[in-house]
């Protein structure tokens, strides 16, 4: 039987943490990243784009956090309804 | 923009390259050390070469450029695809986070996995209808990432699409506006085959008239089948159990050489 008990140890939680949870850590930190685009675009690239329904870049960056956002906070969720047995 | 004497637009150009270079390497280790070496490999190197190989073809077609980027892989910047498979790597086990929740934590050892596939079916007895219904999560996900992406693309120069007018079948000279990078290259479409080959298709020019965002609808319906394409096969792969991992590597392997030439033509001729 494995022990468990790193777990409960800080650097035993983070490695727990990277190991199986890295990828929502890097999908949040992704979409981070191009909500700070949106917000920094310049407006006369942004009219480049010839859209109606974008003529400012925080327009971006608002699609953006509906589109993705929602998955980490239902990812929080799923998480934490499921089962807490660890593997 | 200028911030604390940064300008934005060429700060977000560069670091666009080198955060997306940085993401592969992340998640190529993390790949290594939780999934073992034969599966980081199999999944990596397949991922990488569908998208250098495919997105090369749509460049060398006319349909876009990435211009003024350091490192190149035929003629799409490295980063491309190091990100792509980076982005599915992470997207595929965000799904099965989403999905069978803590449960698919049971599936993380090295070399695929040790559970029986069978406790990851939701619907009863059918595993080809699973694999399609995480593969059709994944591309939502990815698909969702991209309608933000490629309008910022074009914002920040990472690549730009073809001008739909008349008689345009490529990106020409003033198309590319290098207002944030100095590294002038692949500005334009270079003469080629490929070029050559799908203009009979646009024989009037007008590519891709369809745009949403500022960005041809095309783009969308392609992100989604290519993504929807490589999560099938891999999750079908990663799926037999009974399939030593030689012969997995082998399968994925000739199901990517086989999409290459089809999602190509597929993809790149329909202008709408």
């Amino acid at each position: 039987m494995k022990n468990r008990s790193f777990e409960k140890q800080p650097a035993g939680k983070l490695k727990y943490f990277l190991k199986y949870h890295l990828h929502i850590a890097l999908y949040t930190y992704f979409w981070f990243g191009l909500f700070i685009c949106g917000l920094a675009a310049p407006t006369f690239r942004v009219a480049q784009l010839k859209s109606n329904l974008i003529s400012k870049g925080w327009h971006l960056s608002l699609i953006s956090a509906i589109l993705i956002l929602p998955v980490p906070i239902i990812y929080i969720v799923r998480m934490r309804k499921t089962e807490t047995k660890r593997p | 923009m200028i911030i604390l004497g940064l300008d934005t637009a060429r700060f977000m150009k560069a670091a666009f390259e080198y955060c997306l270079i940085g993401l592969f390497v992340v998640c190529l280790v993390h790949s290594w050390f939780t999934h073992g070496p034969k599966r980081t490999l199999r999944e990596f190197i397949a991922g990488f070469f569908l998208t250098a190989y495919c997105e090369s073809i749509g460049v060398l077609s006319g349909a876009y450029v990435y211009p003024g980027f350091h490192f190149y892989v035929f003629a799409t910047p490295v980063a491309n695809p190091a990100s792509w498979i980076a982005t599915i790597y992470i997207i595929i086990e965000v799904t099965n986070r989403l999905i069978f929740g803590r449960k698919s934590l049971e599936t993380y050892e090295a070399n695929g996995n040790h559970t029986d596939p069978q406790n990851f079916r939701i619907f009863s007895g059918s595993l080809f209808k699973t694999i399609v219904l995480l593969a059709v999560i994944d591309s939502s996900l990815a698909l969702a990432v991209d309608i933000v992406m490629d309008p910022l693309a074009t914002i920040y120069n990472w690549w730009v699409w073809v001008p739909s007018k008349p008689g345009i079948t490529s990106i020409g000279a003033g198309v590319v506006d290098p207002y944030n990078f100095s590294n002038l290259r692949f500005m334009t479409t270079p003469p080629n085959f490929f070029h050559d080959f799908f203009a009979q298709f646009f024989p009037y020019g007008n590519k891709y008239p369809t745009r949403i965002l500022g960005i041809p609808l095309i783009n969308f319906i392609a992100w989604f089948v290519f993504v929807f394409t490589f999560a099938f096969e891999f999750r079908f792969v990663e799926f037999k159990t009974h399939w030593n991992e030689l012969k997995k590597t082998v399968v994925l392997w000739l199901l990517i050489l086989i999409d290459i030439p089809i999602l190509a033509v597929v993809l790149i001729v329909p202008n709408l």
